[in-house]
């Protein structure tokens, strides 16, 4: 049941193939498109750790499921195994080891999927839908770090029914990365928090947020030696902020880039600017990627502070992306992301596909 | 060779033959950025002139008593100019630090006093082209909006993915009809608060940018705010929107417009609803309900900066436009109603008019209006006035009467 249009999940090939002359505007760029994608928009993909052979990707959706497939060399997919939830999924994370994968959604739990075995349990609780979920690996311990509207941010031992430490944000958790030993997480009213993990968590720094509106995506990058050192803050503004932790010279490293606008360079006639949905940074060469509701992806320096090549527009948003753990995949999915609330010409307003409201 | 105190105070007569230092280090970038501003009223304490035109000082005797005198008014505002007059007095204790720093701290601090001066008209050039260009962008209209540090009220806070949801929901319950209404209207509330700060006239500016030159941010006071607003848009369905039947429906999109300017009309019972919802807090920058204690501790933080600072302006911003009965022994409490812009359509609270701060602790009696007859002559005659004069601001509510929109 589709009401919303089609939504499809893609996997792009590994060295890029960008479009030709075609106005096939489903998959301009020609990339692999995976089977079975899910029946609705998908919120979130990840794909599994190098500690695992192969290239499997996880991908969350609306549709309350989440779904694995075998990303093989030759650039097919296999589906492979699907979960469950009682409500939309997400966020989809791995453990270190690729053997389990956390999912959350939106009917305020998260499960622990043992792939081996195909069971999925519940390992957490909140108040609220869980937005963001993701696997810390410490020397000391491990856990589960889960973020949700319900303003708290808690840490899980997968055997535990209780969080080991339950940590109070000001505003609803809009989005959050974890390279330990930093974790960053964005709220809601531009709320901006960093916690160091070694140990146990703790809030190391609230930062005044360097964007002017609502935060919607987050991603750490890590320097030469492999340390994280800063992150990119994707807001629905069509902006990414680089931030970084303790540069020499904050005002001179610190710096905002607009992205996913209509005409850029043409500043006389208004621009439509959309929201970043999602960032992603190489594993190795450490560029990153964004994705946003115009519906294509754009790959950037950030350290020569340029853009390094934009797709061809895709007729839906793009709502998530992720590398592969070497780098060679990049995988993105298109689907609709609730951005068009108001139709843009301001006559009337309807749901997108174009079905009247009954 | 020591600094020439003088010179540091602009009054130096030997100019160039002087024999102590005249220190230079700073005057001149210092001049780069604030040459206009500078002369007109940083006043004389600081060597106005000489840092304006550096060769002009040669071989003249410098001596600026218009300025000076200026300055004096200046620093007669008090706050930033009390910390830039107090220092003048300092021999000692002044060269601490070199003189180069001295006048860059003085510098932030003084352009933290400023109103309607160049760096706040600055400012709301940009939040205005910003405005024009998130309307006409199409970009994601539920969202906070800041221009500095502090975010900006007014703007209710929802992510698409909350959106959705709340979507999904309604598709099961077979509510779609509230879920569109709802969002209409969240729509039109955005858009009226776009249309108001596009459209800002000077007192208007006064509130909006006292509060961000004060680095509050309203992260702390609007939360709860929004929490409230999202289950009331969850609860609210089977009852309807639209429907202004209940208190709870008369908060959700009030919370979230702040009362400012909003299309809707509420009743006017309806801010004191408030009071048998829950212990009402106020917001630094908004009039929302908030139900949390940590909302309300957070505002009354807010009067402790006000004091400091000078009364006019500022005092505006504190724009609580509801009394709070619950909370009889906490400090300030705020009788000032805002500008029109800002206007709470019940406008039977608040007094009437911009009222500067409040000098002093006022002690809610747990009564709306007091009735004429028990109101003392001088009381009266300052709710009768325009303004309050400081020092006789009434502790007491006006009569009901006398409130005039």
């Amino acid at each position: 049941m589709s009401l919303f249009g089609t939504s499809s999940g893609f996997g792009a090939g590994g060295t890029s193939v960008f479009g030709s002359t075609t106005t096939d505007s489903h998959n301009p760029m020609k990339d692999v498109e995976v089977t079975s994608p899910p029946d609705d928009s998908i919120s979130c993909l990840a794909f599994s750790p190098p500690a695992m052979p192969g290239n499997f990707l996880i991908g969350g959706s609306w549709a309350n499921d989440v779904r694995c497939w075998e990303v093989q060399d030759n650039g097919q997919t296999v589906p492979k195994a699907q979960q469950m939830h009682t409500g939309p999924v997400l966020d989809v994370c791995w453990s270190d080891d690729g053997s389990k994968v956390f999912t959350a959604s939106c009917d305020k739990t998260a499960k622990m999927w043992d792939l081996n075995s195909n069971q999925a349990m519940q390992i957490a609780q909140h108040d609220g839908p869980i937005k963001t979920i993701h696997w810390i690996k410490a020397p000391n311990y491990s856990c589960v770090m889960t973020g949700s509207w319900d303003k708290t941010l808690k840490f899980w031992d997968t055997r535990s029914p209780n969080p080991m430490m339950s940590l109070q944000m000001p505003e609803r958790c809009y989005c959050a990365d974890v390279v330990y030993p930093m974790a960053v997480v964005a709220t809601a009213e531009r709320g901006l928090i960093v916690y160091q993990l070694e140990n146990q968590p703790s809030e190391f720094r609230r930062i005044d947020s360097p964007l002017k509106h609502q935060h919607r995506c987050v991603a750490i990058f890590k320097d030469k030696q492999n340390k994280p050192t800063g992150f990119a803050l994707g807001s629905i503004e069509g902006r990414v902020a680089i931030h970084y932790i303790n540069p020499p010279n904050p005002a001179k490293d610190n710096f905002t880039f607009k992205c996913h606008r209509s005409n850029g360079t043409n500043t006389a006639t208004p621009q439509d600017i959309y929201a970043v949905n999602a960032i992603s940074f190489h594993p190795v060469h450490g560029t990153l990627a964004t994705v946003g509701s115009d519906g294509r992806f754009s790959f950037w320096d950030k350290d020569a502070r340029t853009k390094l090549k934009t797709s061809e527009q895709l007729d839906q948003p793009i709502t998530a992306c992720c590398f592969n753990h070497n780098g060679n995949i990049f995988a993105y999915a298109s689907s609709y992301d609730w951005s068009k609330i108001q139709n843009r010409s301001h006559e009337d307003w309807e749901f997108p596909s174009g079905t009247p409201v009954k | 060779m020591t600094v020439c105190n003088f010179f540091l105070q602009g009054r130096c007569r030997y100019g160039e033959r002087c024999w102590n230092e005249h220190p230079q280090s700073g005057g001149g970038g210092y001049n780069n950025n604030r040459g206009q501003q500078s002369s007109s009223y940083r006043g004389g304490g600081y060597g106005n002139k000489v840092w304006v035109n550096p060769s002009q000082r040669s071989g003249r005797d410098y001596v600026a008593p218009p300025s000076f005198a200026r300055g004096g008014n200046d620093w007669g505002r008090g706050g930033g100019g009390g910390g830039g007059g107090g220092e003048r007095d300092i021999k000692a204790s002044g060269f601490s630090f070199t003189a180069h720093n001295r006048f860059t701290a003085l510098d932030t601090q003084q352009t933290f006093d400023h109103s309607g001066q160049d760096e706040n008209d600055k400012l709301l050039e940009t939040i205005k082209k910003d405005m024009e260009s998130w309307e006409s962008s199409g970009q994601w209209p539920l969202s906070c909006y800041s221009a500095q540090k502090a975010s900006i009220s007014g703007f209710s806070e929802l992510s698409p993915d909350e959106l959705r949801l709340e979507y999904y929901k309604c598709r099961e319950s077979g509510s779609l009809q509230t879920y569109a209404a709802s969002v209409q209207q969240l729509f039109s509330q955005w858009s009226n608060r776009v249309q108001e700060l596009k459209i800002l006239n000077s007192d208007s500016r006064a509130q909006l940018v006292s509060p961000m030159i004060l680095g509050v941010s309203s992260l702390y006071a609007c939360t709860d705010r929004n929490e409230q607003m999202l289950i009331r848009f969850c609860i609210i369905f089977p009852a309807g929107f639209g429907a202004v039947s209940s208190d709870i429906n008369s908060f959700s999109f009030k919370a979230s417009s702040s009362g400012f300017g909003s299309a809707d009309t509420q009743r006017s019972p309806s801010g004191f609803g408030a009071t048998s919802l829950a212990p009402t807090g106020f917001g630094f920058s908004d009039s929302g309900p908030s139900t949390a204690p940590s909302a309300s501790s957070f505002s009354f933080a807010a009067p402790v900066l006000t004091d400091k600072e000078k009364p006019t302006g500022i005092g505006g911003a504190v724009n609580v436009s509801e009394f709070s009965f619950s909370l009889p022994s906490v400090g300030n409490v705020f009788v000032s109603k805002g500008d029109s812009s800002f206007a709470q359509p019940s406008g039977t609270i608040g007094a009437k008019g911009p009222a500067p701060t409040v000098g002093g602790a006022v002690s809610m009696t747990g009564k709306l209006y007091t009735p004429q007859s028990e109101l003392t002559a001088e009381e009266l005659k300052e709710f009768a006035g325009k303004r309050f004069t400081l020092g006789e601001i009434p502790l007491r509510p006006p009569p009901a009467d006398m409130l005039v929109v």
